[in-house]
């Protein structure tokens, strides 16, 4: 076979399929890229088809219906253009459907901007590709715009918006009706199948006697250009000759299909890398469900001499002891289903933050409209989450301040009110904080655990209603706290309940103490009590500018949410709702 | 006494890690057992293969006694001759009943093992799940659904809570 493993133990690890249940969120077409892109921080993405058709159309022509065509663009922080697509031109409609699909790859962790302008194309110009046509030489019919998170949140993935006259225009824009743009998203077909497979060997026949057999299996799809292509390998059994292996995870579209001719072949594990082949059979996936559902086994057989079609039947045989197949959600499946993501938001107000009035205050309102590190916080990612939630009503705290009146507290509500802690969007998050920025006292000490329990509460009371809920904590900080081993304790209780925690460091202190919160970079949490925290849900990173272009850290936070999210759901067995 | 028990625990013994015996690595041969008082008391399958992260995987029923405060959780080890305890985990009952959360919903748990004088030893990962007959269903203590934290502190302080009392010997923790 001759595929040589540097070290031996990973030669004899299994290879390949997919992970079983949790962690493969991603069903990208390309694993490769998916990978790259994973390990340099890009969270998970998936591609998404967008369908267009509109309804009252302005007329244009004298003589005939308009001939429409739309073009897509993606709008840019800065309010840049960058033209994705154009569909066909449809002929002679005012309610036109368009066939031309645009496929977006779906991120997360960013607002992405679309905006779609109509025009309708001359009749001079209907024998000229669509890329060719110059735009300002057509008739302008209108334009929308909307987020791409706005879309696919909808319970129908369909959204519909009014067409407008240039949303920038100078001109007082007239109040005539230019009809509507729907559009539609659809995630592009990737199967989302999985089947698990442990497969088991009887008798098998090894030809030198005084050696043992360590037997492995390696599964390829055959191709009609070329040699099979391996899919996936087994472990190495150890001195086995009727060996069981580890369950296998297939992802149906790894294998081409359910009917895909699969090639099974049975090595010899050889530490220098050359396996003897013992046998091979050919079935597909459907073939090995039959098999297990017939507890029959298949026979090995061996290849002869080139040329030949007579193949050896061998003793040995192949079982399938199990074959069930599932189907792996994606994240956009819970939130088509209605599931929603509530963001909640906690402030640090303790004095090491500095004078709020003084420009050099972490805290400081700059008067030019310039965001201070907590508002760009906020906004970025306030900003992503709010499409996710329905209500747009966030709960909001501040920590380590006396409010008026009071002892200092560690968990106030941000809207001044005793009895509720909520806001109206994220405005209305920047409203209170301003607001508290002049009514609070700065104080100290910087502790979580109030903060944490409160939205852990949350999180667990809103388990009792039938709307699936995931909670987002944002936490910003400038310092370290001091209560470490009581954050350690919420943190443990809160790993059981349907929330993340993102804690932004904002300022310049040292953070490193910090970073045994996350367990990406440490071990599990334990609390005080012996309990071990059954998830990793929180992650911190200290905010620091970054150059243009690049991923801001704190995208780099949200990319791993939707993940968090799916093992949470897919561990528990929960399902996106119909 | 109390001899009844309305509630039921349904327990999933998923794995352990990083378990021990006498400062190395057990080979295999690990399994679970757990109690929810001396008479009610149940065990896992024994993993023949999993070394020192065992994982089992299997479901477990037990009653659980109206004045119960916690469960044990042993892990133990068969080795030819005996059979030994790897580490212990007691679970009050208040992390998985009483708290916030709907009495039917499946909590996801993870304890660290302490042998017998003390030391730490691995961890165990389990899921429970409490049934509750129909008429008592256990919910969740009412609260406003919008609160401010000065409920919160009031209502924490409702509750005695249960000490877990780990034996410090020689010094260590």
């Amino acid at each position: 076979m001759g595929n040589c493993c540097s070290d031996d133990a990973g030669g004899r690890a299994a290879v390949g399929g997919t992970t079983a249940s949790h962690s493969n969120p991603a069903e990208g077409p390309n694993d490769a890229v998916d990978f790259f892109l994973k390990s340099r921080g890009y969270g998970l993405y998936t591609q998404i088809e967008l369908s267009l058709s509109a309804s009252n159309l302005r007329d244009r022509d004298a003589l005939s219906k308009s001939d429409p065509m739309v073009v897509v663009y993606a709008k840019g922080r800065d309010g840049k253009l960058d033209e994705l697509g154009r569909t066909e031109v449809v002929l002679n409609s005012l309610n036109p459907v368009w066939i031309t699909k645009h496929t977006i790859t779906y991120h997360f962790e960013i607002v992405q901007s679309l905006l779609f302008r109509v025009y309708d194309v001359d009749t001079q110009f209907h024998n000229t590709s669509v890329k060719m046509l110059k735009l300002d030489e057509q008739q302008f019919l209108g334009e929308a715009s909307c987020a791409l998170s706005e879309i696919v949140t909808k319970p129908t993935r369909s959204l519909t918006l009014s067409l407008v006259h240039r949303e920038d225009s100078s001109k007082p824009s007239w109040p005539r009706n230019l009809g509507e743009l729907t559009i539609r998203a659809e995630e592009c077909f990737s199967s989302k199948s999985t089947v698990e497979i442990i497969l088991r060997s009887l008798d098998l026949e090894y030809k030198d006697l005084f050696s043992k057999c360590d037997p492995f299996l390696v599964i390829s799809k055959v191709v009609e250009s070329g040699g099979p292509i391996p899919v996936c390998k087994t472990e190495v059994k150890k001195n086995d000759l009727n060996p069981t292996w580890k369950p296998i995870f297939l992802n149906f579209q790894q294998v081409g299909s359910k009917d895909n001719p699969l090639t099974i072949e049975c090595f010899n594990f050889n530490s220098n890398g050359k396996h003897d082949l013992i046998g091979k059979v050919q079935k597909s996936l459907a073939d090995l469900e039959n098999l297990w559902i017939s507890k029959q086994g298949e026979n090995f057989f061996l290849p002869t001499a080139v040329g030949h079609n007579y193949h050896k039947v061998l003793k040995s045989q192949l079982f399938v002891d199990k074959f069930s197949e599932s189907v792996q959600y994606t994240f956009l499946d819970y939130v088509a289903g209605g599931c929603e993501l509530n963001f909640m938001v906690a402030i640090d107000f303790t004095a090491s933050n500095g004078n709020p009035r003084l420009p050099d205050s972490l805290h400081y309102i700059d008067p030019s409209g310039r965001p201070n590190a907590y508002q760009r916080a906020i906004l970025e990612v306030g900003e992503v989450l709010q499409f996710y939630d329905s209500d747009k009503r966030f709960p909001s705290w501040g920590f380590g301040a006396r409010p008026i009146d009071g002892p200092v507290s560690h968990c106030f509500n941000l809207n001044g009110s005793s009895y509720q802690c909520e806001v109206e969007g994220i405005h209305g998050i920047m409203m209170a904080y301003t607001s508290a920025l002049h009514n609070v006292s700065f104080a100290g000490p910087t502790l979580f655990g109030p903060v944490i329990n409160t939205a852990a509460a949350i999180a667990s009371h809103s388990l009792s209603c039938s709307q699936q809920k995931y909670f987002v904590l944002l936490i910003i900080t400038d310092g370290v706290i001091t209560d470490l081993q009581e954050t350690k304790d919420a943190l443990v209780k809160a790993s059981d309940l349907p929330l993340s925690i993102l804690i932004v460091g904002v300022g310049g202190a040292d953070f490193k103490e910090m970073e045994v919160l996350d367990a990406d970079k440490g071990e599990r949490l334990e609390s005080s009590s012996g309990r071990v925290a059954s998830r990793d849900i929180v992650q911190f990173v200290p905010f620091r500018d970054v150059q243009s272009g690049e991923m801001s850290i704190v995208q780099s936070l949200l990319a791993e949410l939707p993940t968090q999210f799916l093992t949470y759901m897919r561990s528990r067995g929960i399902q996106p709702k119909s | 006494m109390e001899k009844t028990s309305l509630v039921s625990l349904e327990i999933n013994v998923i794995s352990a890690q990083d378990l021990r015996l006498h400062h190395r690595s057990i080979k295999k041969n690990a399994f679970v057992v757990v109690r929810t008082d001396s008479q009610n008391s149940c065990s896992t399958s024994v993993d023949t293969r999993g070394g020192s992260c065992p994982s089992w995987n299997e479901k477990l029923s037990l009653p659980l006694p109206n004045s119960a405060k916690f469960i044990t959780v042993e892990v133990q080890c068969k080795t030819h001759s005996r059979i030994r305890t790897v580490g212990t985990a007691n679970i009050p009952v208040s992390d998985f009943i009483g708290d916030y959360t709907p009495s039917f919903y499946q909590h996801f748990l993870s304890y660290r093992l302490r042998e017998p004088d003390g030391e730490r030893n691995g961890i165990v990962n389990l899921s429970i799940r409490a049934v509750v007959p129909q008429q008592y269903n256990l919910r969740p203590s009412p609260m406003p659904p919008l609160f401010g934290a000065g409920l919160l502190e009031a209502a924490e302080k409702r509750s005695g809570g249960i000490a877990i009392g780990i034996p410090v010997a020689y010094g260590r923790v």
